[in-house]
């Protein structure tokens, strides 16, 4: 068993198998050796590291992707938005908590559940204009007046046919 | 004048609460004494001790998330309520763009029509651009995507949509834009899955050995370099449909980096220089060519790729209207081509065969793979995965060809896949006393259980799995 402390200060305990889908735990356990100590995750709160574990749990026994998976093109295919039913089920929770689970994925290298959580925001993104896109992500349109003339040209050779 | 590098609005450098927050924990880290909690449950809840953080720090929203602190990209206008995707780092934010524009064409430039940042992040990261995969749109935005790659490799894919005809004129121009970059390809690949004549004459002949006259050397021609595919690591070329029997010499002969082959309907020249490194071939036979002479044609092309490590080989069958020149290249030794490397062997049968083709089981009896791993039985008219599957009966010569794999196919074997017409329970049990190190046996796309097996085939397992 692993025992992981929170930002938040809160203590979980949790299989190692479970817990070495993280990159970062899995290396940190392998330099350390069996150990009592806990491991402080200073960037993850214990909201957030509760998903993150029910992920793992889920996905224990998966094969890892290795590490040259992003130059294999096969995996770039496998990578595109789809999202299985369990992860989708998973992934539906606030916007504040989808963005903390990004970070904290990232942060744990937890690189099935980083996928996950960039193709949910890929999925809102899609098939939105980019007006509705900045409302979506409370964002200002902060172009010069140079720049929305090149955008406006972008947009007619992009609705070329 | 105004410098057009200068922005029409002033932004005032105004502070965020977490901003200030994220420095004030860098100048005065929180100090947290060590703790020692015993923990019999899971969850051990120490918000309640000494060393957890005072209410007020709790209360702040940046302090309960810190990773909100480390972004990048806040919205640059303050006082708008705080949205969590400003705290993504740009790393983040490519990737989600990455995801987004993989099967969408203008993904990419809907983001950089939202706001600077992401403009500058989308424009300046050109890798998110290498992928062209031409569809309805116009070729203007394929050239700015091929501008906006800069020195990236590219990935090529020309795909027309199923059961509609391919546009000859379209895919011409396609080529033309595509054909100054062929050496930037990383992947090239062309699939039409409708019928349309001189396709692959059409689609081909501009990255084949174009000829360049050579005004100084009077009356000989060189080869344009420009169609050497010195970056390409993967090919595809299928079209099933295909009837146009002309053989195909690709970018010049020269392909140094091709690893990974899929064919389907093509017939090309097998060069050393070109196919010599493969590691990956999925190889559906164009039907141009039966009987010993496709044999001997498909043994010559795997004796030049000798370092394959995976294998897919299917023969189809195909109605020819009259006869079909064919020319061959190097006299296959008599004897066994040997695949040292090979791990992964798939043997696929095409729906319209009513039999294992004989061309299948010859070139079987002609592989040497001692280091094969894996066995995989295909039959492409019974595929599990269908809905509309139903179960066929085994083929007639279905007993022969498992003979002659017990014979060719080394019994260290890990994993043995069969499906449709080639899975004949009555033949499991024989084939488990040949093949004894089996990990993994599949048959019609369910695992089977080894043990079980093992009792129908009457050996004794090993405590390790194997069998004896």
């Amino acid at each position: 068993m692993v025992h992981l402390v929170t930002s938040d200060n809160v203590e979980f305990v949790v299989d190692k198998e479970v817990v070495e889908r993280s990159v970062l735990i899995k290396n940190m356990l392998e330099d350390v050796g069996e150990t009592d100590q806990s491991i402080p995750l200073a960037n993850v709160s214990s909201a957030v590291l509760r998903k993150v574990i029910e992920y793992c749990e889920h996905h224990r026994g998966e094969p890892l992707p290795s590490a040259d998976a992003d130059q294999n093109q096969d995996e770039t295919r496998k990578r595109t938005t789809d999202i299985s039913e369990w992860d989708q089920k998973f992934i539906t929770v606030d916007q504040e908590m989808l963005f903390e689970i990004i970070l904290a994925a990232n942060y744990l290298d937890i690189k099935s559940l980083l996928d996950v959580g960039c193709k949910t925001v890929a999925n809102m993104i899609k098939g939105k204009t980019p007006d509705e896109i900045r409302r979506l992500f409370n964002i200002v349109n902060d172009f010069t007046p140079e720049e929305e003339a090149q955008i406006k040209k972008e947009n007619e050779w992009a609705e070329d046919r | 004048m105004p410098s057009i590098l200068r922005r029409s609005r002033r932004r005032e450098l105004i502070l965020t609460r977490s901003f200030k927050n994220a420095i004030q924990e860098k100048v005065h880290p929180p100090q947290r004494s060590p703790e020692s909690i015993y923990c019999s449950s899971p969850v051990v809840d120490r918000t309640n001790f000494p060393s957890s953080p005072s209410p007020s720090t709790v209360k702040s929203p940046d302090f309960a998330r810190p990773s909100l602190t480390l972004s990048l990209y806040r919205s640059p206008i303050s006082n708008l309520q705080h949205h969590p995707i400003h705290a993504l780092p740009p790393e983040l934010l490519i990737r989600v763009f990455e995801l987004g524009s993989f099967d969408d064409a203008l993904f990419l430039i809907t983001i950089s029509h939202v706001c600077h940042p992401w403009r500058m992040l989308a424009i300046h990261t050109h890798t998110l651009w290498r992928r062209l995969s031409f569809d309805s749109h116009g070729l203007r935005l394929w050239k700015e995507r091929i501008a906006r790659a800069r020195g990236c490799s590219l990935d090529i894919t020309i795909t027309p949509p199923q059961h509609r005809f391919p546009d000859i004129d379209v895919l011409a121009l396609q080529l033309h834009l595509i054909v100054p970059h062929i050496s930037r390809a990383r992947s090239f690949e062309l699939r039409f899955s409708s019928y349309s004549p001189f396709l692959w004459n059409t689609a081909l002949g501009p990255i084949c050995h174009q000829e360049q006259r050579d005004d100084n050397n009077m009356g000989a021609h060189t080869f344009a370099p420009f169609v050497h595919a010195l970056q390409l690591e993967k090919l595809t070329l299928c079209f099933p449909e295909n009837d146009d029997s002309k053989e195909f010499t690709l970018f010049a002969g020269v392909a140094p980096r091709l690893r990974y082959v899929t064919l389907d309907g093509i017939r090309l020249t097998w060069l050393p220089g070109l196919y010599g490194r493969l590691t990956h071939l999925d190889y559906t036979h164009h039907g141009f060519t039966t009987g010993s002479i496709a044999v001997d044609e498909v043994l010559g092309m795997i004796r030049i790729s000798c370092a394959l490590r995976e294998l897919r080989i299917c023969f189809r069958r195909r109605m020819l209207h009259g006869e079909v020149l064919y020319l061959s290249h190097d006299g296959v030794p008599a004897g066994q081509i040997h695949l040292l490397q090979l791990e992964r062997l798939v043997l696929a049968v095409d729906k319209s065969h009513i039999d294992i083709p004989p061309e299948l089981t010859s070139l079987l009896s002609r592989l040497s793979v001692p280091n094969l791993r894996e066995l995989h039985l295909v039959d492409l008219r019974c595929q599990p995965a269908n809905r509309r599957w139903r179960k066929s009966a085994p083929f007639p010569g279905l007993r022969a060809a498992l003979s002659l794999l017990e014979v060719t196919i080394p019994s260290s074997i890990k994993v043995l896949a069969m499906a449709g017409r080639w899975a004949d329970h009555c033949s499991i049990p024989s084939l488990m006393k040949h093949f004894r190190e089996l990990r993994n046996l599949e048959v019609d796309g369910v695992e089977k259980d080894l043990i079980h097996m093992y009792c129908l085939s009457g050996d004794l397992p090993l405590h390790d799995g194997a069998w004896i």
